[in-house]
């Protein structure tokens, strides 16, 4: 575990012209670079997790002595490896800060009045953070599990991690589930959906994805924690998508361009008046890109027959997201 | 659901007796916990609840597909123990057996050494076979009662109930380890889909072309009341089967300052679709019956490196790179028996496919940067390469029976295809907080595709038919720019606002075609504002506004469909206009009372502005391509404690769409949750559901009015 004390260091500090440099050099070096590299942390405002900055870690164990229901919120959950974990700063003071001086004093004087100043960083204090300056506090511990947080949509409108999972860390009220990794709400879908108005409308249409009914979680398709833009640069924008509809991923013979496109291009993910989900109805949302010619027909095929008396283009083309057998899509030409 | 009802109703009735008998102990015992509640140290949440779901009069097909909601008794439980010295046993589980739907989670933690969790989940989904859209013909032709359900202009479908059982599971074990690769994992992934579809499905099939004066405005012809025909499939049958596995190896590094992920990942899938079609029409020209088979096995593998840093206190970089393999080996078949009506087979078809291959190789590469040059500017950057090669090659036999309506023929296709893709993409985001309650924010991205794809058809039939080729190089360009202000006032209360433009042009340059080619190049100019305002309104009172404009403007250059001259030769142009306001307001009285009330009203309007010249002999070549939605949804909820241990919570949402789709639904709900001790609560819920689905007298197929109710216990321990 790495502390993170007084910092020495001022921001801005790099001049423009090296981080220029830098940035161009950067994927060629980060690497190589490896230990002699100083450590430091992520791109946030600074951060002072010591109040007193002589003060020592004492180890989560001694604070269970006095605060006996705290303890409980760890040993209930994820955080329960940091508060068995040998390095002494793991646990409580990884966010209130070493507890050498505070239990000095509890030793010295019986007890504590409730005016009397804190040695620690209390709720008071966590709370004058900025939000990035209380996510910087989380990534001590969990930049490696979220190393692209600062990329994150959440990161950059301000949204802190303390903002989803913190309020109630230590006493969750009656009907949350003591889970503190969890969020704060009776499901993670209510939560989101609590900043998330339009989205919440869109659900409420009657052709959505089975959010509401519990079935799936906003975490099934959004990375919240700022993986988003990797995994759509490896592996696609429809990499989500595929993982439960897997048979419209291909590869195929002959392939739709408009898949390759993103499924958003015709389909409303979150909800849609539309069956299937989609953008448009009929053949409103075929015609949006393709485009009849100067005759009555799409290619040599006369199409007016059908498209006239209103037939869906879906009814022969039906294939629409890949075809293994007809470059037209439509499984009964030959 | 219908069966189901009755033990519904007994499974409500227990639950009731199970409430009030636990009541009634509770009183006994003084208040005091009744022996007859211990429950194992062990248990930590055990929620048992019934729940009756009533459709009076209503569709409970179009209900299930809307909600997925059955009656029957639902049951979840928690379980938790220590294990070893510091270890954790959970185990949480939900199930609805008359709903077949449960889920079951275990989680075994055992700090600095391994952690094992294990989720499985499986429910059974129901749709609704009609579209639901309005019941009216492109031109906007009301159809009349001999299809009262139909929802376009010429198809409606009833009968069946499809519905589609999902299974869903995942194990893993992540271990702990003291060197620089401090953390690895291993998931097993299984999944399994399968449904059943089963549907009435019938429409019409219009007069002859050279019967019409204009043939793009004809009213469809309905109930044989015109020349045309009505034909019918006949309990349309759809089955699919997929089956997916698969596996993840995922390990985390730290190497000095650099955190690395490295992820291995391989799937299987087995995908089976087989659809069934008994077709036949009025006029007795025809009956046929039809089988589709669409099966395919897909296999994947994909390695993955992200690695991260931070270069110093205010730059952050990371860059990956992946490859990834797919595999698909589909096999199609096709076999179409026709006649007339019920007499022998005339003509029968069969295709079956003689070998398949399809292999796609991708590589990725992205990097990225967020860097801070002062206190008050954040800098974030990404950029991305991606190329693919895919190839691809089908043959199948194809055997036709001489009859009465062709003369048959046989002989094989052989499909290939050669498709290769790169694209580059870059992105570039800064944020400036220029004073202490004023930030800006702008940003510009671009991304290029070109894609040259190669097929060729190859038909070695007895009667010689042509082969199909295509050459075709895509590109595709997009740029995007945009900017947003926002400000803090005093008091919490915030104003942001923002343009973005994007444009999108995509061009086909065809080197040859043999056949038919429907893709026009376009441009794609687009226009967003978006606004967002929120704080205090009163003492009592926070509100929200957020507010979006889009005007889209798409212009074609459509292709002469002469294979021979590929030059654009009319233009064409489609606007889409939308906007969607959603106010938000939160209100607390005080301690006991609170509520929030929030709507979106959402339009969209899609027509086209320049069809070109008409083709001779026709009025309007694009003539009902319009679509045009309103749409809105109103939520407002009151939560309501008049004690500590009471908590009352009204709901309603209300939400329609006009135009192009027509409905109108509501959702209106009371829950009430009374606490009998520090550990045990009763719980009971009443909802009303109901759905209109248009305005039209005839079109009451969909229309449902639910009752849901739902009473029990709740234990946290």
């Amino acid at each position: 575990m790495r502390r993170v004390g007084p910092r020495s260091v001022e921001l801005g500090a790099l001049p423009l012209s090296s981080a220029t440099l830098l940035i161009g050099l950067v994927m060629s070096i980060f690497l190589l670079s490896g230990c002699s590299m100083g450590v430091s942390d992520s791109v946030v405002p600074p951060i002072v997790t010591n109040k007193v900055p002589d003060a020592t870690a004492v180890g989560s164990e001694t604070c269970s002595d006095c605060h006996s229901t705290e303890p409980d919120f760890y040993l209930a959950g994820h955080h329960r490896a940091a508060f068995f974990q040998e390095e002494e700063s793991a646990g409580c003071e990884s966010c209130h800060g070493n507890g050498s001086v505070h239990v000095e004093f509890f030793y010295e004087n019986d007890e504590y009045e409730d005016d009397e100043p804190s040695d620690l960083i209390g709720i008071e204090d966590l709370g004058q953070f900025s939000s990035g300056e209380r996510s910087a506090l989380c990534q001590q511990c969990h930049q490696q599990d979220f190393p692209l947080w600062s990329l994150s949509d959440h990161a950059q409108s301000e949204i802190g991690c303390w903002d989803c999972h913190a309020d109630d860390l230590h006493s969750p009220p009656p009907g949350i589930d003591a889970k503190p990794a969890t969020l704060n709400a009776q499901s993670d879908n209510d939560f989101c959906v609590q900043c998330h108005a339009g989205v919440d409308a869109e659900f409420k249409l009657q052709y959505h994805h089975r959010v509401p009914e519990g079935q799936m979680n906003c975490s099934d398709c959004h990375s919240i924690h700022g993986e988003a833009p990797t995994n759509a640069a490896l592996h696609g924008e429809n990499a989500r998508c595929y993982e439960c509809h897997a048979e419209f991923k291909g590869p195929f013979v002959f392939e739709h361009l408009g898949t390759e496109e993103n499924c958003t291009q015709c389909h409303a993910p979150h909800g849609s008046p539309n069956n299937k989900l989609l953008i448009a109805n009929n053949n409103s949302l075929c015609v949006q890109c393709h485009f009849q010619g100067p005759t009555a027909f799409f290619g040599r095929v006369p199409h007016a027959e059908f498209l006239g008396g209103g037939a869906l283009c879906y009814d022969c083309h039906s294939h629409v997201h890949g075809s293994n057998s007809n470059r037209n899509l439509n499984p009964r030409r030959f | 659901m219908t069966e189901s009802r009755s033990w519904a109703l007994i499974h409500v009735l227990v639950m009731a007796m199970f409430c009030a008998q636990g009541v009634k102990a509770d009183e006994d015992s003084g208040g005091a916990k009744a022996d007859a509640w211990q429950t194992p140290d062990w248990i930590s949440r055990l929620d048992v609840t019934g729940r009756y779901v009533g459709t009076p009069g209503g569709s409970e097909s179009q209900f299930m597909e809307n909600h997925n909601l059955q009656s029957g008794p639902i049951v979840r439980f928690e379980m938790k123990d220590d294990v070893q010295e510091d270890g954790r046993l959970l185990i949480e589980g939900m199930f609805e057996p008359l709903q077949d739907r449960g889920f079951l989670f275990v989680d075994v933690d055992l700090p600095e050494l391994l952690r094992f969790d294990s989720e499985l989940q499986a429910w059974r989904e129901y749709y609704n076979a009609r579209t639901g859209e309005a019941d009216q013909t492109v031109n906007g032709t009301r159809l009349g009662a001999f299809f009262p359900n139909g929802n376009n202009s010429t198809h409606f479908f009833g009968g069946g109930k499809p519905r589609v059982d999902w299974l869903r599971s995942r194990s893993g074990v992540s271990v702990d380890l003291p060197g620089p690769f401090h953390d690895l994992r291993a998931d097993l992934f299984y999944r399994r889909t399968r449904g059943e579809m089963s549907l009435l499905k019938g429409g019409t099939v219009l007069p002859p072309l050279s019967l019409r004066t204009d043939p793009l405005d004809v009213d469809p012809t309905v109930a044989g009341s015109g020349p045309g025909t009505v034909f019918f499939d006949i309990s349309s049958r759809k089955k699919i089967d997929y089956e997916t596995i698969g596996g993840q190896l995922a390990a985390r590094a730290k190497l000095g300052a650099t955190n690395l992920q490295v992820d291995l990942r391989a799937m299987h899938h087995d995908l089976k679709s087989t659809v069934l079609e008994a077709n036949f029409q009025l006029d007795a020209t025809s009956s046929e019956l039809a089988r589709f088979g669409r099966d395919t096995t897909i296999d994947q593998g994909s390695v993955d490196l992200v690695a991260s840093r931070n270069l110093a206190h205010n730059l952050f970089v990371f860059g990956g790179g992946s490859f990834s393999w797919e595999r698909s080996e589909p096999e199609p078949s096709q076999e179409i028996q026709s006649g007339i009506l019920s007499l022998s087979p005339v003509r029968a078809v069969t295709r079956e496919t003689l070998n398949a291959e399809v292999t796609r190789f991708t590589l990725a590469f992205t990097s990225g940067t967020v860097f801070q040059p002062v206190p008050s500017v954040v800098v974030r950057a990404t950029a991305s390469a991606r190329g693919s090669r895919q190839e691809g090659d089908l043959a199948e036999r194809r055997d036709e029976i001489s009859g009465l309506i062709s003369p048959g023929d046989f002989g094989t296709i052989f499909n290939s295809s050669e498709r290769d893709t790169a694209s580059l993409g870059a992105r570039v985001k800064a944020d400036w907080r220029v004073a202490s309650r004023l930030k800006i924010a702008g940003f510009a991205e671009m991304d290029y595709r070109y894609e040259a794809s190669e097929s060729r058809r190859t038909l070695n039939f007895v009667v010689a038919e042509a082969a199909e080729v295509e050459e075709v190089e895509n590109h595709r360009a997009r740029f995007k720019v945009g900017s947003e202000a926002r400000y803090r006032f005093r008091r919490g209360r915030s104003l942001a606002a923002g343009y973005e433009f994007s444009y999108v042009g995509f061009e086909a340059d065809v080197d040859l075609l043999s056949n038919q080619f429907i893709v026009a190049d376009y441009e794609r100019l687009r226009h967003r504002v978006h606004l967002k305002a929120a704080g205090r309104i009163a003492k009592k009172m926070h509100g929200e506004l957020r507010a979006q404009y889009v005007f889209e403007s798409r212009r074609f250059d459509a292709p002469n469909v002469d294979p021979t001259d590929f030059a654009a030769s009319t233009d064409a142009e489609i606007e889409i206009q939308s906007f969607v306001i959603t106010p938000m307001l939160t209100y607390q009285h005080n301690k006991h009372w609170s509520g929030v009330l929030s709507a979106s009203l959402a339009r969209e309007d899609t027509k086209l502005v320049d069809d070109g010249p008409a083709p001779a002999g026709f009025s309007s070549r694009f003539k009902g391509f319009a679509y045009r939605t309103l749409t809105g949804t109103v939520t407002a909820s009151m939560n309501w404690v008049p004690t500590a241990r009471v908590t009352n919570v009204l709901g309603y949402t209300l939400y329609t769409n006009a135009d192009s789709v027509e409905n109108v639904g509501h959702d209106a709900s009371v829950r009430t949750k009374i606490a009998l001790d520090e550990n045990w609560a009763v719980t009971g819920t009443l909802r009303y559901l109901g759905f209109s689905p248009a305005s039209e007298p005839n079109n009451v197929v969909d229309d449902y009015h639910a009752i849901v109710v739902s009473a029990g216990v709740t234990g946290r321990f």
